[in-house]
């Protein structure tokens, strides 16, 4: 089932990689260049699934997670985080403000299309 | 010829003289090399951000002008196997995003250390300048150097941290 | 122990170079009555990095200077002095000579002292209250330290958060700063940490004009106390993984008021002014390449190179054309080939705002010089050229905008009485066509006058009549020594201008149209090649060797019949083409070679190089193709009437003809051993 997704990330690369991906499994794109752009996006549309990067401009991913999950209409929509680092302190920090999964970048193109389909079930 | 044990004795003996002066003298030889080093580390990094960016824009480019080639009807197989390659591919293109937050990292360094430095500098010459306000002074390139000293702590981001990356990833133009 | 400086010398001159020109664009742009804080930060930043590389080199002049003009911003900065058009004017000067005088360094190894001195003495003017000796270096603190804030907002009873104007809050606290935390309980208050440069009075008025004085509380952020470190539990280091599904709001936002809000401000406490340089810098620079030029050459050669093998492929595929699947495989990989080498071409090419960047100021001195008011328009600054096509070009486009300044726009009265806009508009327009690219410089001025070029033309004795078509009368003005300017203005009245400009233009691969209108102005059109590497040429066989001829020279090709073939008194032949006789030459003989050509079997290819025509004979046109251009001379020598060489898809190789060259070439006498060991070596 084709999902309306919404990619944040202040680098063009990683949003067009992310498109190029979720839209050859089907899925629809809108991107966001940073933390602020990516409320006002998830305030304007509706969306099934939300992956954002951590260090950005503006608003940093975790905010982001927190803003939203305080939303009444992205209480229960999958939220993945995409991030540089594995380490456990920021899976911690991810898991309270209320993220429903984590990536490590460079994300593995197939990987990401099955926790995609898994979480958005 | 002195010995050499003579010549250890002179420049103690004059350390012992003039120990502010001597340090001094060496911490402004030091300072100056770490300057210097920074600037040209900065002007480096500076370049590589070009390079890595327009390198990353002409590649993205040109993967995004191959798959548009694909999906034009009439590719045969061999298309399917491109395919394949072009989403393995799009793992690999990455890599600028993670190398442009490592630029930034060494760059904020490099940036804190050279803030380190040329207080040191104006310091130093605090030191050496005796004159009507020189107690003032002093205390005030202390302060600074301090501070720079302590923003230098937070400088830089511990949070990149990637294990994987192959050759060939970097390998830019 | 001294340190080795000359290692960085030409680090220091490139990057105050750059410097220069940056805080040059910047002065341009800044508005007297409210300057912009980010622009001046970012001008001082460029002075004060110039200042410290100068020190650190031993240039103390360039360091004093620099340091005047530190203080000149620091006072604009503070608002103790108003940046009008005088002050600027006086550090763009500043910039100049600063520039001028790193450029005399960097090449004499010395500089004008004394300049630099009276442009010292002439800033300090501007900072009176200075004393003589540099104050304690200060560094550039951002106008403004950044600060936390605490916002409360309480919700609508009732409604919750979904009562409050979300878009419009979040949009608001977008504009004031960075958003770093977020908590809510989800009925009665939302908080908002903001770290921002405004103070607390702005912050408050804008969030009171949003929700109301009684709902909003911001006050000063105050971190709590510091927590002990928890120890990081045994993890995986799995790619990615998913979070218990049973995590509810509650126990999240619970967790968040406990743990992870407070631990979080912790990490950000160093970072203090720092935390707003790393989000400034996290938007990488957009600008170009400066990379080895040797680097990008070898590199440009390979995919020149592979250009080649590509071709090749697909002649083989062309012969072995029974096989669909290797047919389209082929093609796909000259597809991906033609991608690639416009990517790796692409890193030499750069916006040709690099050029248009320069024009605003000379239009600004000039203009105040000879008491014009002009506009400069600019469209397309961000068409790309190749880097050395953009150095080849400045001096032609800065000479056209200067005539366009000097003798086109007329001065406001005249303008005025001619029922024009006082302020004339210069237009310079770039885009990219049919594989080139075009530049247009237009401006509103009177206009060429005809009757003047005309006479002109006619008193200088060249083939000029009253009969002749505007067109026909615009090219005299490029003829050498050309002018009509009744004094030599110092600006760029000697007239030897346009057929420099011409003739430029011609050497990159280009052409130049003139239009004009009288009292409408004049409209110059420069059409160019993409890049110099390579040539769109038609390919020829002459006395059996296979030769290029570039196809920008070329006016036609055609079968010349016998009775269109007349002998002159010396001996030369030439070709009747409609109304007009060319030179016929023996292509074959000019080069040397042995040739097998006659006239009746030979084709004549028309040239016509900067208005010299003439007609050369070859045996066959094979074809046309893009070709890379390989130089001789790195592999064997230069030979008279040879421009270059290339590799054709069969691998053979062809030399690729100089046709001006050819033109003025005489038939030799040595016979063509010179050209047969080129075609060896090649």
């Amino acid at each position: 089932m084709s999902k309306l997704v919404l990619t944040v990330d202040d680098s063009a690369a990683i949003r067009e990689m992310l498109a190029y991906v979720l839209k050859s499994a089907g899925h629809r794109v809108i991107e966001a260049e940073d933390g602020m752009d990516g409320l006002q996006k998830a305030l304007a549309n509706q969306f099934d699934l939300i992956i954002t990067d951590q260090s950005m401009p503006k608003m940093d991913g975790i905010t982001l997670v927190k803003a939203l999950r305080a939303l009444p209409q992205y209480a229960a929509v999958p939220i993945l985080l995409l991030t540089t680092e594995s380490s456990d302190g920021m899976k911690d920090e991810g898991r309270t403000a209320g993220a429903t999964g984590w990536l490590v970048k460079p994300f593995d193109p197939n990987k990401l299309i099955d926790v995609v389909a898994k979480v958005t079930r | 010829m002195s010995s050499p044990a003579a010549g250890e004795d002179q420049r103690s003996a004059s350390a012992a003289a003039n120990p502010g002066a001597e340090l001094a003298g060496l911490l402004g030889q030091a300072s100056t090399a770490l300057d210097l080093q920074c600037r040209a580390a900065h002007f480096e990094l500076r370049q590589t951000q070009r390079l890595l960016s327009d390198a990353t824009r002409r590649l993205l480019d040109c993967f995004h002008a191959a798959a548009r080639e694909l999906a034009e009807p009439g590719s045969e197989t061999p298309a399917a196997r491109a395919g394949a390659n072009l989403l393995a591919a799009s793992q690999h293109l990455q890599f600028s995003d993670l190398v442009a937050q490592l630029l930034n990292s060494t760059e904020e360094r490099v940036d804190g250390l050279l803030h380190v430095s040329e207080r040191l500098q104006e310091l130093l010459r605090a030191l050496s300048a005796p004159g009507p306000n020189a107690g003032e002074r002093l205390a005030f390139e202390k302060r600074a150097f301090l501070d720079a000293l302590a923003e230098l702590e937070g400088c830089g981001s511990t949070r990149v941290h990637q294990s994987d990356m192959t050759a060939g990833e970097t390998e830019l133009f | 122990m001294a340190i080795d400086l000359t290692r960085f010398l030409p680090m220091f001159f490139e990057e105050t170079e750059e410097h220069l020109a940056n805080m040059e664009t910047q002065l341009l742009r800044l508005d007297p009555n409210a300057p912009d804080p980010e622009a001046l930060h970012s001008i001082f930043r460029a002075a004060h990095s110039v200042k410290g590389n100068s020190a650190l080199l031993g240039a103390a002049r360039f360091s004093e200077v620099m340091h005047r003009i530190e203080s000149i911003l620091d006072r604009i900065r503070k608002e103790q002095l108003k940046p009008d058009n005088d002050v600027i004017t006086l550090l763009l000067e500043a910039c100049d000579v600063v520039r001028e005088q790193a450029g005399r360094l960097k090449d004499k190894g010395e500089c004008d002292e004394a300049a630099l001195d009276a442009l010292h003495e002439r800033l300090r003017r501007f900072t009176p209250a200075e004393t003589s000796a540099p104050a304690p270096s200060s560094l550039p603190a951002p106008a403004r330290r950044s600060e936390r804030f605490s916002i409360e907002v309480d919700l609508p009873s009732g409604q919750g958060i979904t009562g409050l104007p979300l878009a419009n809050l979040y949009a608001e606290l977008g504009a004031l700063g960075r958003l770093e935390d977020v908590r809510t309980d989800g009925t009665t208050s939302l908080s908002l940490i903001l770290l921002t440069a405004q103070s607390t009075d702005v912050v408050r008025d804008k969030l009171h004009g949003l929700l109301g004085a009684q709902s909003v509380r911001v006050t000063p952020y105050v971190a709590p106390p510091k927590l002990a470190e928890q120890p990081p539990p045994a993890g995986s280091a799995s790619e990615f993984g998913l979070f218990s599904d049973e995590v509810s709001l509650a126990q999240t936002t619970g967790m968040l008021s406990e743990r992870g809000f407070g631990r979080r401000a912790i990490d950000h406490e160093a970072t203090g002014i720092l935390g707003r340089r790393v989000t400034d810098r996290l938007h990488l620079d957009r600008s170009s390449i400066r990379v080895d030029v040797a680097k990008l050459d070898r590199l440009l050669n390979l995919v020149g190179e592979l250009v080649i093998a590509q071709s090749m492929l697909s002649e083989a595929a062309t012969r072995g054309a029974r096989d669909a699947r290797l047919r389209d495989s082929v093609a796909y990989v000259g597809r991906q080939t033609r991608e690639l080498q416009e990517a790796v071409m692409g890193i030499r090419l750069l916006p040709i705002d690099y050029l248009f960047s320069r024009v605003p100021r000379l239009v600004r001195d000039l203009a105040r010089r000879l008491g014009k008011e002009v506009e400069l328009i600019t469209h397309g600054a961000e068409t790309e050229l190749d880097k050395e096509m953009i150095e080849k070009l400045a001096d032609p486009i800065m000479h056209l905008v200067r005539n366009s300044l000097d003798h086109g726009i007329e001065a406001p009265v005249v303008r005025a009485a001619a029922g024009k806009e006082k302020v004339g508009k210069i237009q310079l327009r770039a885009t990219h066509q049919a594989g080139g690219v075009v530049i247009e410089i237009l401006d509103d001025g009177a206009g060429f006058d005809r009757e003047r070029i005309l006479a002109k033309a006619i008193e200088r004795g060249m083939p000029a009549h009253p009969g002749m078509s505007d067109e026909e009368v615009w090219q005299f003005v490029f003829a050498p020594g050309f002018t009509t300017a009744e004094e030599l203005s110092d600006i760029s009245g000697r007239g030897v201008g346009m057929d420099v400009v011409k003739r430029n233009i011609r050497a990159l691969g280009g052409h130049i149209e003139v239009r004009s209108r009288p009292g409408a102005g004049v409209h110059i059109v420069l059409r160019l090649p993409l890049t110099l590497a390579i040539l769109d040429g038609m390919t020829v066989e002459i006395a059996g060797e296979t030769f290029i001829v570039p196809l920008s020279l070329i006016a036609e090709a055609f079968l010349p019949q016998s009775y269109q073939v007349k002998t002159v008194t010396t001996g030369a032949r030439v070709v009747q083409v409609r109304d007009a006789y060319l030179p016929l030459l023996s292509t074959d003989q000019l080069l040397g070679l042995k040739g097998k050509t006659t006239t009746q079997a030979a084709i004549a290819i028309a040239v016509d190089v900067d208005g010299r025509r003439a007609a050369l004979l070859v045996d066959r046109l094979l074809g046309q193709q893009q070709v890379v251009i390989k130089s001789l001379e790195a592999n064997y020598r230069r030979i008279p009437g040879i421009a270059g060489a290339t590799v054709l898809g069969n691998g053979r190789v062809a030399l690729i003809l100089d046709i001006n060259a050819l033109l003025h070439l005489e038939i030799p006498t040595s016979g063509g051993q010179d050209l047969e060991a080129a075609l060896g070596a090649a």
